[in-house]
């Protein structure tokens, strides 16, 4: 009975350290299966932007795969209300300035991205502090009294072989973060699936918006990681030098050069 | 002979592959034994003097008799001439300022969660406010001093000693500058943070060097906890940041959706 009881309280001390091996080794396992994606990713579009934040055309650049301002919505079947709302956003535009990129422009950007993955999560994070959180650990989205609009939205995902397949909602009015933004409802879902071929990453998107889209839209994203970048520098948007006078856009002088500073 | 010659390719790059394969299986192997050595925090931290913060800003009392908390707000640091008299300015300017958000040091003593990503290269420490810290464990030392300028939240590499993530952090811009309620360390200071597990708390213990406002170096050891209540990591634009400002002293606006915008 003793001996019994001895097994007993072995087996219970050993217990959580047991679960605890067994839930390292499966963290372990799924890491392994993982793909690695390092490097600081630009829209293939945007690759070398300079300073000036204008690209020069390169007439002997080969042309990129893809529509490089596929998610501008320049090309979206947008309905009579996305008719509207893109007239309205193009009318306004020019005496806006934005907060950063937000989603789903930061995806179409000249800022670079970086995609940490983790078993659990993979973090797609740009250098204005944007940060995507995509649960990839088999959760759902959380239930819609505990959802609300934000400018990354919800993200879940998971992964069929080596590729990330991600499920975004709740995004707020992406136009309202940044005028350049589509002018898409909080209604919509955004469907990606992100890969590597090569060199580059692919990011195919289908975008549902009963709000501003007569169908689905569909667009493809290609990144290409830029030269220079050793690592991520966090830029707090002190950069931003958009102006406004008269509704059109102007560009100010750098912050340590504006009189109030 | 042209069959030799095929045979001779098909083998060639046969081989390639397998080298290339082999290659690569090796690197993730090796990802993956570095990723197992690896310890996993889990969770939404806060710092302890802010468990259980409300919405109005105000953390719940804690209980009679409960250690005495540090802070990173510097108000105890050993100042120098310099140093008190950045204080003293601090003091008198505080009132009628308003935040771009926590900012390093400060996001690391806070009320906003923040969760820590580690994989084998770097550790990412992100909170909700989207800031984000980059620390590379990847043995790589700071970039040349003509390749790193101040930022908001700095240049960190780490190591790993144990389970415990060794951080040294410089080139932060002044901390006060970013948000009036940090430290008015100067752009020389040299931050050190040792961060570890401790039963369900990470202990963060900070040593702060700087020249120019310090006589010694500043120690404070920051305790975090899990905040109950997160399932998820919402990021905020800092568009709920509510401080106005009347007569120089600081007030509390509405809710954005209340100021008939």
């Amino acid at each position: 009975m003793r001996l019994g009881v001895a097994i007993a309280l072995l087996f219970a001390a050993a217990g959580p350290a047991v679960a605890q091996d067994s839930t390292q080794q499966a963290r372990d396992e799924t890491f392994h299966r993982l793909p690695y994606w390092p490097g600081y990713w630009v829209s293939e579009y945007a690759a070398g932007t300079p300073i000036s934040g204008v690209l020069v055309a390169d007439p002997d650049r080969p042309p990129t795969a893809f529509d490089s301002l596929a998610l501008w919505g320049n090309h979206a079947p947008w309905n009579d209300e996305g008719k509207r709302r893109v007239a309205e956003a193009m009318r306004t535009m020019g005496g806006r300035k934005g907060l950063g990129w937000g989603f789903p422009l930061m995806m179409n950007a000249s800022t670079p991205i970086q995609v940490l993955i983790t078993p659990e999560e993979v973090l797609i994070i740009n250098a204005y502090n944007e940060t995507r959180h995509i649960y990839t650990d088999g959760r759902d989205h959380p239930p819609m009294d505990d959802l609300w609009p934000t400018v990354t939205g919800n993200s879940i995902g998971h992964w069929e072989g080596d590729t990330l397949v991600i499920d975004t909602i709740m995004v707020t009015k992406p136009n309202v973060f940044f005028q350049g933004n589509p002018p898409l409802s909080e209604e919509a879902r955004y469907h990606e699936r992100i890969r590597l071929e090569g060199d580059k990453l692919l990011d195919e998107w289908t975008i549902e918006d009963p709000v501003t889209l007569s169908a689905p839209w569909k667009a493809t994203l290609s990144w290409v990681r830029d030269e220079g970048f050793d690592r991520m520098i966090q830029v707090d948007w002190n950069n931003d030098r958009t102006g406004t006078g008269d509704d059109v856009n102007t560009i100010e002088p750098p912050a340590d050069e504006r009189e109030e500073q | 002979m042209k069959g030799a010659v095929v045979a001779a390719m098909a083998a060639a790059l046969l081989g390639t592959a397998g080298v290339a394969q082999a290659q690569d299986d090796s690197a993730a192997g090796h990802r993956t034994e570095a990723f197992s050595k690896l310890p996993y925090w889990p969770g939404y931290w806060v710092s302890e003097q802010f468990n259980h913060t409300t919405i109005g800003g105000f953390a719940a009392p804690r209980e009679a008799g409960s250690p005495p908390l540090q802070r990173l707000n510097g108000f105890n640091a050993p100042w120098n001439e310099e140093g008190r008299r950045r204080q003293a300015e601090a003091a008198r300017t505080r009132a009628g300022r308003r935040a771009d958000g926590w900012g390093y040091p400060m996001m690391m003593d806070a009320a906003t969660p923040f969760q820590i990503a580690i994989t084998p290269e770097e550790t990412l420490i992100v909170n909700a406010y989207g800031e984000v810290r980059h620390i590379y464990t990847d043995g790589r030392s700071f970039p040349a001093a003509e390749d790193i300028w101040p930022t908001v939240w700095g240049t960190s590499i780490g190591h790993w000693e144990g389970e415990t993530l060794v951080i040294e952090t410089v080139q932060v811009q002044m901390p006060y500058t970013y948000f009036h309620g940090a430290p008015t360390f100067s752009e020389e200071a040299h931050y050190f943070e040792r961060i570890h597990l401790d039963g369900d708390r990470l202990v963060t213990e900070f040593r702060i060097e700087d020249p120019v406002t310090l006589t010694a170096p500043w120690s404070a050891t920051i305790t975090h906890v899990r905040e109950g209540g997160y399932d998820r990591m919402v990021q905020m634009d800092f568009s709920n940041d509510r401080t106005g400002m009347e007569g120089g002293v600081n007030t509390i606006e509405p809710p954005a959706d209340e100021r008939g915008q």
